[in-house]
């Protein structure tokens, strides 16, 4: 058997022998990411038969079972996760080969490595300082990425991030120490199992905090602010990583917290009035930007939204919805800001009107992105219909009529400038000449692997459902989680 | 109770002051100064929390503390987080540090207001 | 001005939700759990008597992994955001002061020992207070005094990447030995020893040199390159 805890150790060797491989052979150095990521991929995916039939595998550190030691808790939904992250990682990493960033190349594939690899650690670690930890790698990683170009919109975008992302992770350990002064111990399930002796006043303070931390991490409005600056400042890799897999594994973090930790289902209403709010505000904003790059930006802030409004419903059928959704999504945005990527290398510019008549003139790559704007929007035979549709019909069947009413405004908004830049991309003439010059075949490679992960999602939405259901039902469950994590040992 | 309000209203205090510069001052540096006071708060109140009264260090090098340990020493888990959370600390204000050298480099400020995409 | 007065207000809702939180958190009582257990068997399970270190090492060694890693993350994005940078400050280099001789013959001195005094605490951390961060930053401090003291100090980039990167390798392997010769990842894989000497507490030490090399070549690297883009 593989251990899982390879998904993290391995990633980590790899990143600290970047620098010395660059001293040794320097070409090779470009590839270690995709070797990396490669090998985390193929480990991810051959645990999914163990954790399909056994539940979920607990993986112990330091030679001592939870709570005495830190462990791995690889269920269907950390997995799942997992997975997506490698997956689009290596995607990235592929694109990364021939369109590479600035300077310098060795320092940008080590944070590119351990941003996934904080992200991977963030949805399989089950304890709750050592989530603490991963949610900083991922967070360092990002600033530094974010102000990786070193023009001033960059920097000052890291700055932002900076700011609000080391206020989240300060109040998530603050909150989580006025745990541990009254549970004595950090490990997620046992915190959870001890819950009832906190003092109610400590819990609530904690549980504002925590929410709060991870509401940064997720892009909830109004902690978001952040976010539109980042993904623009980014270079534009980055971006398609933020959008799919680093926001996922905030959310993922602020569910484990509510669902799991605290147990709150019963305030879970506020994440979903949050979340649509969430949804407006950076749909409306999004109507107004002449850069497509910041209103990809916006768009994918309001998709998040759209999540959070699933998870807060929080019937089985929104969960599962929700987490179909989640690789929806990733796979939707990652067409778009990779496609925007190769688009940019040819027009030299991200604004709208220089998009103009690029249907004729990059056809491969604007079908693509088209099929991904229209996913987005929930285009009937497309995965997206599908996973969007659900989550609506979970909020009517939880009789939010109110919040359903507004996610279908906020959809409509969404649709206005969608249609706009498929205007703009199909039936608008050109108004410069392209830089010369033909699409790198590894990036294309990369957008092709996505969209036909699209293609099997739209084709196949009964088996994505049925694959997603074992994380939805891990979701729900506190008590199964809990049983089955301290079941290897507990004080 | 004395000690209590001393060490938690100490850092309850000093994490208020960080965020009230965070929060209001315009400069980049004073900012940077505001987080760095925040995470010093929590890190006192970390250590704070493990205090038991009339215990020594967890350094068991004494036949007598060897016999009940958990009797005569100091909780030793928030020292083992307060070590991380400081090296955590130290790597975020130098993030912080280098991205405000780049910004004034560009810039040729360092007061927030100057700045176009900084407005919060 | 509206933004002061709403921070002010923020603020004073923060204190009044920390007031009522903290006043129930009992102050200077024994409210241990899982610390129990370390210290009641932390030393038949790994034989270094300073608990703190067992807890930083092996039971939440996988923290310190984590801890390293972000040292790590430090070093590189600050190097990356620096690159190619040169701050020209015409004015602030003519009025500078050299520094001294006393403080140059008083460094040629003190290096050594400094440099000693960090190896000795990175490599005593499971029987005293210290370990590998303290130890490594103590390193770091010696070419901080360098820097200091001698203005066109330089210390071989090359040679720092090499040992930080080699140092994480060792850590990653020592973790891996664990996971194939005791069964879990960074678990203890070598005799407790007698407590309270030298060569006792299993890996612990191994980890804490380690360390101490990873710490002491991230910083000194940190700060050589802080202080280059100035020159």
């Amino acid at each position: 058997m593989v251990n899982p805890i390879l998904l993290i150790a391995l990633p980590l060797f790899f990143a600290f022998s970047i620098p010395i491989v660059g001293f040794v052979y320097r070409p090779l150095q470009r590839w270690i990411p995709v070797v990396s990521l490669g090998l985390t991929t193929l480990i991810a995916l051959s645990l999914i038969p163990r954790v399909g039939a056994h539940g979920p595998i607990v993986v112990i550190t330091g030679g001592f079972p939870p709570p005495i030691a830190i462990n791995l808790t690889v269920g269907p939904l950390g997995l799942l996760l997992a997975l997506l992250i490698q997956v689009v990682g290596l995607l990235t990493a592929l694109y990364l080969v021939q369109v590479p960033v600035k300077e310098p190349h060795d320092r940008f594939s080590m944070l590119f490595l351990l941003l996934l690899l904080g992200a991977t650690g963030m949805v399989l670690t089950g304890d709750a300082f050592n989530l603490f930890v991963f949610l900083e790698i991922t967070s360092i990683a990002a600033y530094a990425l974010t102000g990786f170009q070193r023009t001033g919109e960059s920097v000052e975008a890291a700055f932002k991030y900076l700011v609000i992302g080391s206020i989240g992770s300060t109040l998530y350990l603050l909150g989580l120490i006025l745990l541990y002064t009254q549970t004595g111990t950090l490990n997620l399930a046992d915190i959870a199992r001890h819950l009832h002796q906190v003092d109610p006043r400590i819990l609530y303070l904690s549980l504002v905090l925590i929410a709060v931390a991870f509401g940064v991490e997720a892009e909830m409005f109004p902690l978001n602010g952040w976010a539109p600056d980042a993904y623009q400042g980014a270079p534009v890799a980055v971006t398609a990583l933020f959008s799919a897999v680093i926001a996922k594994a905030g959310l993922y973090a602020l569910l484990r917290m509510l669902y799991t930790l605290f147990g709150v289902q019963n305030l879970l209403y506020v994440l979903a009035l949050l979340g649509v709010l969430t949804l407006l505000v950076a749909e409306a904003a999004a109507l107004r930007q002449r850069n497509v790059r910041r209103m990809l930006a916006y768009s994918s802030i309001g998709q998040m939204g759209l999540l959070m409004l699933a998870f807060g419903v929080g019937s089985s059928v929104a969960v599962s919805s929700g987490l179909f959704h989640v690789l929806n999504h990733a796979v939707f945005k990652g067409i778009l800001f990779l496609g925007l990527g190769l688009m940019a290398l040819r027009t030299g510019s991200e604004n709208l009107e220089d998009l103009a008549g690029l249907g004729r003139r990059m056809p491969w790559v604007s079908l693509l992105f088209a099929v991904a704007i229209l996913g987005t929007l929930g285009l009937p035979p497309l995965s997206g219909f599908w996973s969007k549709f659900f989550i609506l019909y979970a909020t009517a069947r939880a009789k939010f009529y109110g919040l359903l009413l507004l996610a279908l405004l906020g959809s409509v908004l969404e649709a206005a400038y969608y249609l706009r830049l498929l205007q703009v991309l199909y039936f608008q003439e050109p108004q410069k000449p392209l830089v010369p010059g033909r699409t790198p075949w590894l990036p294309a490679l990369s957008l092709g692997v996505l969209a036909v992960l699209l293609l099997l999602f739209s084709a196949f939405p009964h088996q994505v459902f049925h694959l997603v259901r074992p994380a939805a039902t891990e979701l729900l469950n506190r008590g199964w989680y809990i049983s089955k994590v301290l079941a290897t040992g507990g004080l | 109770m004395n000690q209590a309000l001393l060490y938690f209203g100490g850092s309850a205090a000093l994490f208020l002051i960080g965020l009230y510069l965070v929060l209001v001052k315009t400069n980049l540096i004073k900012i940077v100064l505001g987080l760095d006071l925040m995470e010093t708060a929590v890190n006192l109140f970390i250590v704070a929390s493990g205090y038991i009264k009339d215990r020594t260090a967890p350094i068991l090098n004494r036949p007598d503390l060897l016999a009940h340990p958990s009797q005569r020493a100091v909780d030793p888990v928030p020292h083992a987080l307060v070590l991380t959370a400081i090296v955590i600390g130290v790597a975020v204000m130098a993030m912080a540090l280098s991205i405000v050298i780049r910004i004034y480099e560009k810039r040729q400020t360092l007061d927030i207001s100057k700045l176009r995409s900084l407005r919060w | 001005m509206t933004r002061r007065v709403l921070a002010i207000l923020l603020l004073l809702i923060l204190a009044v939700a920390l007031y009522q939180a903290l006043a129930r958190v009992p102050f200077g009582t024994d409210r241990m759990a899982v610390s129990r257990y370390y210290l009641d068997h932390g030393v038949q399970d790994l034989g270094g008597v300073n608990i703190v270190t067992s807890v930083v090492v092996l039971y939440r060694g996988f923290d310190t992994l984590g801890e390293v890693t972000v040292l790590f993350l430090a070093a590189t994005g600050l190097g990356a955001l620096l690159h190619g940078l040169a701050l020209h400050d015409e004015k602030r280099r003519r009025t500078k002061t050299p520094p001294s001789l006393i403080m140059r013959t008083a460094t040629r001195i003190l290096f050594p020992l400094i440099l000693l005094l960090g190896a000795y605490v990175f490599v005593h951390g499971h029987l005293t207070p210290g370990g590998g961060f303290p130890g490594g930053v103590v390193v770091a401090l010696a070419y901080l005094l360098g820097f200091l003291a001698h203005d066109h100090w330089r210390v071989n980039h090359r040679a720092v990447r090499w040992i930080e990167g080699l140092a994480g390798m060792t850590y990653v392997i020592i973790g891996l030995l664990g996971l194939y010769l005791a069964g879990s990842f960074l678990a203890n894989f070598l005799p407790p020893g007698t407590p309270g000497r030298l060569f006792s507490a299993g890996i612990i030490p191994l980890i804490y040199i380690t360390i101490g090399f990873k710490v002491g070549s991230e910083m000194t690297g940190l700060l050589s390159e802080m202080k280059e883009i100035t020159e």
